[in-house]
């Protein structure tokens, strides 16, 4: 039951972590790329796109291998700790992989028909910064919690493998 | 319509800077700290080769998967375990001396049976004895009873008797009262009698010498009588002139009343004169 049970729930949770990270963004901003208003394309460039798709895959791939590690670990224990803060410090990557991308600073180029009317630039990159400081909080959260883990081991474990009155020992 | 997006993304952009500008001096510096030592690690990722990171997530996931399998987190850890072989040890010292006390107080449940068998048959063959101890008590008891009851009504006659007899006792003393009283009425009446007796005598003596006495005043009587007609005789001649007399006292009365009246006028003659002799 605890073996399978961690397992099941590691890969869960990396099929959540590659949906959100990896498949929902990919399919964004493929849907972006050739995106069209009243007949008029808003296109990304070529290069751009696959910036993005490329930091998108490689840090999704990260995100998802950690969770599944995280999320199959057994609770309050110091390797759930370690990669919970390894799995923040690379979301934050993956956040600000998009300034590299170029998608903090997303230029939509307006084509009619032939002829390049002009582009649409949004810059997001201080939402990124406003995003980094909440990671920058939570990061500190899971630092705390490992340290916890790692100061409190004794009586956590005490705790887990309290026996309980008529209870049942898992080992 | 192009022109309403543009506006609509203008409000957006207009509320994202507002918050924006206010969690900026907050958490701006945390996100170009946050900035700063990415860029330095990011240096360090490899660009445009992705099967580097699908081996690193690849060893991850088999990494996890065997240190999770190996390790669930449900085994007890070492110094737990030796608490536990402690524990154990201590149950087993419980369960032995359990056992030996339950050994032992087996041991003294059959030896507290076999008293109480024999204590069982002791009491049964006493309580025989004693059933039959108890009949023979019910039949004395009921004998006693009898005569207890007979005892009773004699008591109860006895109580009646003796009720009769301090009755008849009473009888007797009032009876005795009675007859002292009668003695000494009888005292007292004899010696009345006895007086009466004296007094009868001395009456019949009175009465013989009243006797002589009324013979004597019957011969006295005689006389008298005698004499009486005499006097009768000299009454009549008395009346005769008593009636003589009261004429002349009726006349004399007349007189008197006249001097009377004459007497009158001479007193107040006489005051008269004593008055002036006086002054």
């Amino acid at each position: 039951m605890g073996r399978l049970f961690n397992v099941v729930k590691g890969i869960i949770f990396m099929c959540v972590y590659i949906a959100t990270t990896m498949v929902i963004p990919f399919l964004t901003f493929t849907w972006v790329k050739e995106v069209q208003i009243l007949g008029v394309g808003i296109v990304l460039t070529q290069h751009d796109y696959d910036n993005i798709i490329f930091w998108i895959s490689a840090f999704g791939l990260l995100i998802s291998a950690t969770a599944f590690f995280n999320y199959s670990s057994p609770k309050q224990s110091i390797r759930k700790g370690t990669f919970a803060m390894v799995q923040i410090i690379l979301n934050c990557l993956y956040i600000w992989s998009y300034k590299f991308s170029g998608a903090t600073e997303i230029r939509f180029e307006i084509v009619f028909e032939i002829a390049n009317i002009g582009f649409i630039s949004i810059n997001v990159q201080n939402m990124v910064m406003l995003y980094m400081g909440v990671y920058f909080l939570t990061i500190l959260l899971k630092g705390y919690d490992f340290f916890d883990f790692l100061l409190n081991r004794k009586t956590i474990r005490e705790k887990r493998y309290k026996k309980e009155v008529g209870g049942n020992d898992l080992s | 319509m192009i022109i309403l997006a543009v506006d609509f993304i203008q409000i957006i952009a207009d509320i994202v800077a507002a918050i924006l500008n206010f969690l900026n001096p907050i958490v701006s510096p945390m996100g170009t700290f946050m900035v700063y030592w990415m860029e330095y690690v990011l240096q360090f990722f490899p660009q445009n080769d992705l099967i580097v990171y699908v081996s690193i997530a690849i060893a991850i996931v088999i990494l996890g998967l065997i240190v999770n399998i190996a390790w669930p987190g449900n085994k007890r850890p070492g110094f737990l375990k030796k608490v536990d072989e402690v524990e154990e040890k201590i149950e087993r010292k419980v369960e032995e001396l359990d056992e030996k006390v339950e050994a032992k107080a087996k041991e003294v449940e059959d030896k507290v049976e076999e008293k109480i068998a024999e204590i069982e048959t002791k009491v049964k063959k006493k309580a025989k004895k004693a059933q039959k101890k108890a009949k023979d008590l019910e039949k004395k008891a009921e004998t006693l009873e009898e005569r207890v009851e007979e005892i009773d009504e004699k008591i109860k006659k006895k109580k009646k008797e003796k009720i009769k007899t301090e009755e008849l006792e009473e009888k007797l003393d009032e009876l005795e009262e009675k007859a002292e009283k009668l003695e000494d009425l009888a005292e007292e009446l004899e010696e009345e009698a006895e007086e009466l007796e004296e007094e009868a005598e001395e009456l019949e003596e009175e009465a013989e010498e009243l006797e002589e006495k009324a013979e004597e005043m019957e011969e006295e009587a005689e006389e008298m009588e005698e004499e009486t007609e005499e006097l009768e005789e000299e009454t009549e001649e008395l009346e005769e002139e008593t009636e003589e007399l009261e004429e002349e006292t009726e006349e004399l009365e007349e007189k008197a009343e006249k001097l009377e009246k004459e007497a009158d006028t001479d007193d107040v003659e006489k005051e008269l004169d004593k008055t002036t002799d006086k002054e």
